[in-house]
């Protein structure tokens, strides 16, 4: 090799060296830039798992501890250098174990970890795997402090039992004050069928006759004279024949009335054994004539009726019977039947007329519409009126609607109520299903 | 271009036709660059074409020719400098399919303006291999002697045939690979 050539490759050789050299510094550089860059990526990542909202701990795949967070720490009370290298089932003894097929999943459990004391402390667990080139580099343990949450568990499920016996109470309480206000209407009839049984009684002429008889005694020995020759006597007959008359008439009267009283007894009966009825998911059903059912609820309020001077109009169409609880029927009828007497009663010198109206609405429904002339509804209490606690009753109790409105829709039907306002009367409507309905027997 | 490649260009030239002569073709090209080429550098393709289109003249062989044989030089040059990238395999077949995937990558992570050469792999059988070969440079030559290179390493014969090429208007090259037992 000639000098020359020699030469000029130890100086292009020169070059390369301080190229080299050049390109070291600038590696140099760029490297202690990218240090500075990991060093603060480095405090950034501290300062994240020690913010962390959860504990964490981070082992091999051998589960041995690598890394733990303050965390948790404090969390077990052991410092970050008792735990490295010690076996992950330590503190988390139930730790997640992972199926080969599981690469990606994540399991979350509620279990238990151990604090250096030895106590258990219920955490949400959440387990990852370190997944490096289809290898299990190691495990990442994600731990919650789940305490609070135990207890605001079990004071939730003592509130929910709370409210089920609460409930069940306001339930049974509800029922008891429907039966309470039924029976009461009821009871007005009973009341009014006593009195009237009572005065009947009094006025029997039993004090009459006692009179009579001790008359009649007194003249026992020449009782042909006394009746053919006494001006009182000469009486008697007359007299006999006015108090057999009135005999008979009261004793039909009171006949009547307590058989009224008899059959409201029995309503009451009825009444108070639906309560039981109530307690049951479905009441027994049984195929019903509308016509018939709003009938017998007329005769329990005939004597209000009556005294009110309220003439009652009947529109039944013709509808088939419908299959449904007759109790549960019942209260509604008698329910919108006392209201509308109650209204037109508070609304004096004024003819009264009570429509009730039975048709078919459409092919599917059924309707049953009690009208009056009474004091009416104020519009902003339509919306209301049926709701629990709610009355425009100086002594209601906002019940009755109430109870009806829950009784309509278990018949799988509703309830809902019209008026033109104040003075105008009102409308109440009782809407079922046809197909509750049966064949009409009669059709 | 790396500056690696045109070390080893150097040393190809060096040990085929003397040191002397790869001065003289130094001094014969109108290069670009004026220092010398360091392996970590990056430095104008055009430098790369100029020199091996002198060198097939000086030394009478076709550039395809040139090209295939500075392959078949390369590839155990390159797995002595960085065997890390062939270590492992023990087949061609698989070393070829990381290629794309594996040293590619590490390449461009190691030398930020590198621009890496694109293949697609279809795999028909287990003997095997299609690879799809797309680059700017159009170097399908120096692939055909990096192929060989590849069969000399791991002491496989691999027949090849290239059923498509850029350089007959093609978008890419295309070779099918066949691998000995």
């Amino acid at each position: 090799m000639s000098s020359d050539l020699t030469q000029r490759r130890l100086t292009r050789a020169q070059k390369k060296i301080e190229t080299l050299e050049r390109m070291i510094e600038d590696k140099t550089r760029e490297l202690f830039e990218a240090n500075e860059t990991l060093q603060a990526s480095n405090v950034f990542m501290s300062d994240v798992l020690r913010s962390m909202a959860g504990a964490l701990v981070v082992t091999d795949a051998q589960k041995n501890i690598e890394l733990t967070n303050s965390r948790l720490n404090s969390l077990l009370g052991y410092a970050e250098s008792e735990l490295l290298e010690k076996s992950v089932r330590t503190i988390l003894p139930q730790a997640g174990n992972f199926r080969a097929a599981d690469h990606d999943r994540i399991l979350e459990e509620e279990t238990v970890c151990i604090d250096k004391a030895g106590r258990k402390i219920p955490i949400l667990l959440t387990t990852s795997r370190v997944r490096s080139e289809d290898v299990d580099r190691g495990y990442i343990y994600v731990a919650i402090d789940i305490r609070d949450r135990k207890v605001a568990q079990a004071e939730l499920r003592e509130t929910q039992h709370q409210l089920v016996v609460a409930s069940r109470l306001a339930g049974m309480a509800e029922v008891a004050t429907g039966v309470l206000h039924n029976v009461g209407n009821v009871l007005n009839s009973v009341n009014v069928s006593a009195n009237i049984i009572l005065e009947g009684i009094e006025g029997s002429k039993a004090g009459a006759l006692r009179k009579l008889s001790d008359l009649v005694a007194q003249h026992e020995s020449r009782l042909g004279d006394f009746f053919s020759t006494d001006p009182k006597g000469k009486k008697i007959p007359a007299f006999l024949k006015g108090l057999a008359n009135h005999a008979e008439h009261n004793t039909a009267a009171l006949s009547d009335e307590t058989r009224a009283l008899i059959k409201n007894i029995d309503h009451i009966k009825t009444i108070v054994a639906s309560q039981q009825c109530v307690a049951r998911p479905l009441g027994a059903k049984e195929s019903l004539k509308l016509p018939d059912v709003v009938e017998a609820a007329l005769d329990m309020h005939e004597d209000s009726l009556a005294r009110s001077g309220i003439r009652v109009d009947r529109v039944y169409g013709d509808v088939p019977a419908v299959s449904m609880d007759r109790h549960k029927l019942m209260q509604v009828v008698i329910n919108f039947l006392s209201n509308a007497i109650q209204s037109m009663e508070a609304v004096r010198g004024k003819e009264h007329v009570l429509t009730i109206e039975i048709a078919k609405s459409g092919s599917d429904r059924i309707h049953l519409r009690v009208r009056d002339t009474g004091l009416g509804i104020d519009a902003e209490h339509l919306s209301k009126i049926f709701a629990h606690g709610f009355t425009t009753k100086k002594e209601g109790h906002g019940f009755g609607l109430h109870s009806s409105a829950n009784a309509a829709a278990e018949m799988g039907g509703r309830v809902y109520a019209e008026s033109l306002g104040l003075g105008e009367g009102a409308t109440f409507t009782l809407e079922l299903p046809a197909n509750g309905a049966q064949k009409n027997e009669a059709a | 271009m790396k500056g690696v490649i045109f070390n080893l260009f150097e040393g190809f030239v060096s040990e085929g036709w003397g040191e002397e002569a790869y001065e003289a073709l130094l001094d014969a090209c109108p290069l670009h660059t004026q220092e010398p080429f360091v392996g970590p550098g990056t430095y104008p393709d055009a430098d790369m074409i100029a020199l091996v289109t002198k060198a097939c003249e000086r030394f009478e062989v076709t550039a395809p020719d040139a090209l295939r044989a500075f392959g078949t030089y390369c590839f155990p040059q390159l797995a002595s400098k960085f065997p890390k990238f062939v270590q492992g395999y023990d087949h061609p077949k698989a070393f070829l399919m990381s290629v794309h995937d594996i040293i590619h990558v590490e390449v461009r992570k190691l030398f930020k303006d590198a621009v890496t050469p694109s293949f697609v792999y279809q795999d028909p059988a287990p003997d095997r291999l299609v690879i799809e070969y797309r680059s700017e440079r159009k170097l399908c030559y120096l692939m055909e002697g990096l192929l060989d290179g590849v069969s000399d390493h791991f002491s496989v014969a691999i027949d090849r045939v290239q059923t498509q090429c850029v350089h007959e208007g093609a978008d890419t090259c295309v070779f099918e690979l066949r691998f000995a037992e």
